[in-house]
Order: C-alpha cells, then structure tokens, then sequence
C-alpha cells in the first residue's frame, strides 16, 4: 500500500478545511500543537494541520493535507511538499490584499513550483468581485508561471472535484512529456 | 496589409480582436489582411461608444472608416457593433472596410500556425476568464498547454477534443498573446502520447479519477 498527497495551502479562513472535508471520506483531522519553544518567550503560538484521507481501488491511500496559513510556518510548507503529487494555493478575495496572499504561497512554494503540479482556487469572488482572477494569473506570470486560476466556492463539492481535477490534468500532461524525452 | 486601430476599449476586448484577426488570417483568399495598431495611424478604427469625440479621434488617427463598439445614438450615423464583440458581424464589418488607399506597411498578423508538428506552443499566462468562458474543454486545453508544449495534434490527443477545435483555441491564444512557441525539427509521432509509461504514475492518476468520480 502506497501512501500520497496532495498539499491544500492557503491563508486561515480561505476555506483549506472546507475543501479537504468536501471530498475526505473521513472528517478532517485537525491537529493542533501549542509551541512551546522557550526562545520565542513568552510568546506561544498554535499550528493547526489538518487531513482528509482518500483510500484508491488498490489500496493506497490519498491524503489531503491542508498546510498552515501562517508563513512563519513556511519551513512545514516544504516538508509538506515532499512526495506531493501537487499543491491547491485557496486564496480568499475579501481580504484587504488577495493577490499579495497569493505572492506569499507563491514563494514560499517557490523550489516546489518549479515542478509541482498547482492549482489556484479563489473564493468568495461572488461578495468580493475585485481583485479579478486576471490578477492572480499576472502574479504567477510575474514569477514565470502559467497557473489554472479558477473562481471556486469551496463548500461545493464540485468545485473542490474541479481544482482536483485540475491538478491531475496538470500531472497527465508531465507524464505524456516524459514519453517525448 | 491594413492597420485597424482601436480606441478606449478593454484589455480583453483588444485581446479578442486581435484574436479574431489572427482567426480571419487564415481565412478568405485574396482578402486584404490586417494587424492591430494601438496607437497612431489606421485604416479603419474601432472605438468604445461612450467617446465623448469619435470624430476627433477619428481625424486623429487619419482612419477612413469606423464603428462604434457598444450602445450608441440612434440616428448618430455611426456603424454601431453591439458588445460583447461577436465574431461574424466584426468580420462583416472589416470586410466592409476594405482597402480603401493601398495598404500601408506593418507588422504582419500573427501567423496561422500549422498543425503538423512544426510549431509548439506552451502558455505563457494563465487566459483571462472571458476568454475560457467557464467552459470545460477549453480548460482543459489550457491547463494541459500550462505545462508544455503542443501542436494542435498533440493537443486533441491529450485533451481529447477534435483537432481543429484545438486549432481555433490556439489561435484565440495567440490573439492574446498569451503563448510562447518552441519550434522543433521534428514532431514525434502521435502515438508517442499515449499512456504506456511511466505506469504506476498513470495508474494513479486513474485512480483518483475512478474514486472521486471524475
């Protein structure tokens, strides 16, 4: 039995644990750890990290995780991001600065995106219609990246079906490459 | 080859007309072609009907002919295109242009590409969503052409969609100008795309698919 995953990242509220429990077959797990690290004083900050869990028609097993917001975290964005077949960046429109939220995943993936399959999903555009999805794309251009923007309402399940979807149309045609090598 | 120039319409409008006419290149025989000019001097001009002085932008970029794109007054005695910009009524429109004065020089329209393997194209941008429509092909066509690059065969086999619907995506892409082209000497068979290898990765693939319904 083989395990894999695929990486839901994005900021807190973007809707990570929402799309993850729109497909999981089992709730989310949610873990949280209280850091105790003395050299960050008195200060102490909880991670959350959560995983739904798909189990495939032979046995192996696919994870989804949804990676902490906080880019303090962004050394677990890496660690994540090993053996991932590709990563889902949620972006929430109505926070004041959408498109610079973006930038932040962007390079904090940035070693990863270089090969990694990825899929920008970006929610409540309906309440919040600007910034458009044209600017997400110019974000990822901006870093030599020709990434999937689509407008999606992670409580749908559908929609959580099409960012996945879309991760693996991404994964079909890097291996249709290979055979051309 | 004639200039259309056009005047205070959207990015994407711009984009679109400049996809039709890369459209329209491979189009009629013997029809006179024509490239777009943002600024400066042009055959015939499309502006946004909300200009306050067409007929000043009008003598300023030296056009002899144009239309208005939008809603305009009645009666105003303008060729009124209605939005969004529909395909056949512009060509319509630009054939009714014509060549009115010998054409001027400028940059040739971009070229049709052939679909036999001699040219690839790999998105350079994400397309703006007017341009996918929300529509599930044309998705999938661009997501696969996010990742590398394909003539309009490789295209439809990967993607599984007719071959001259890719064509036309392309195009439309390319009206944008939202693709880069790799030229290679020699295209590898069509059936070099096909899943044979490595398997364990396409099966997995097909997997998720089977488990998730998709």
């Amino acid at each position: 039995m083989n395990e894999h995953k695929i990486l839901f990242t994005g900021t807190m509220g973007a809707g990570k644990t929402t799309a993850i429990a729109a497909v999981s077959e089992t709730p989310p797990v949610v873990t949280d750890v209280r850091n105790t690290d003395a050299s960050l004083g008195k200060a102490f900050t909880t991670v959350g990290l959560d995983f739904g869990l798909l189990t495939l028609d032979n046995g192996d097993r696919l994870r989804l995780f949804g990676t902490p917001g906080q880019v303090r975290f962004d050394f677990l964005w890496k660690i994540l991001a090993q053996g991932a077949l590709g990563v889902i960046i949620l972006i929430d429109n109505s926070r004041p600065a959408p498109v610079d939220d973006l930038r932040t995943y962007l390079d904090g993936f940035a070693d990863e995106l270089r090969r990694l399959p990825c899929v920008i999903g970006v929610g409540r555009r309906e309440t919040h219609p600007s910034p458009d999805s044209d600017a997400y794309a110019a974000a990822a251009a901006e870093r030599g990246l020709a990434l999937p923007v689509l407008e999606v309402d992670v409580r749908r399940r559908g929609d959580v079906l099409l960012l996945i979807d879309t991760l693996l149309m991404q994964i079909e045609a890097d291996l249709a490459s290979r055979l051309d090598a | 080859m004639l200039r259309l120039g056009v005047h205070g319409l959207t990015q994407a409008e711009t984009g679109l007309v400049r996809a039709y006419l890369a459209l329209a290149a491979g189009g009629r025989a013997g029809a006179p072609g024509w490239t777009l000019v943002a600024d400066g001097p042009c055959d015939a001009l499309l502006l946004d009907a909300s200009e306050p002085r067409p007929q000043q932008v009008l003598q300023a970029r030296g056009a002899q002919a144009a239309a208005l794109l939008g809603r305009a007054q009645a009666g105003s005695g303008w060729t009124v295109l209605a939005r969004p910009l529909n395909a056949e009524a512009f060509d319509r429109w630009l054939e009714s242009c014509g060549p009115s004065r010998p054409p001027a020089q400028a940059a040739p329209t971009p070229a049709v590409l052939p679909a036999n393997g001699a040219s690839r194209v790999r998105l350079r941008r994400w397309p703006p969503a007017e341009l996918l429509r929300s529509e599930a092909a044309r998705l999938r066509m661009a997501t696969v052409l996010s990742r590398r690059h394909l003539n309009a065969r490789e295209l439809s086999k990967l993607t599984e969609q007719n071959e001259a619907a890719c064509q036309r995506f392309i195009h439309l892409l390319q009206g944008f100008q939202l693709l880069e082209t790799e030229t290679v000497d020699v295209a590898p068979a069509p059936a070099a795309l096909s899943s044979t290898a490595p398997a364990a990765r396409w099966n997995l693939v097909r997997s998720i698919r089977r488990r998730l319904g998709l």
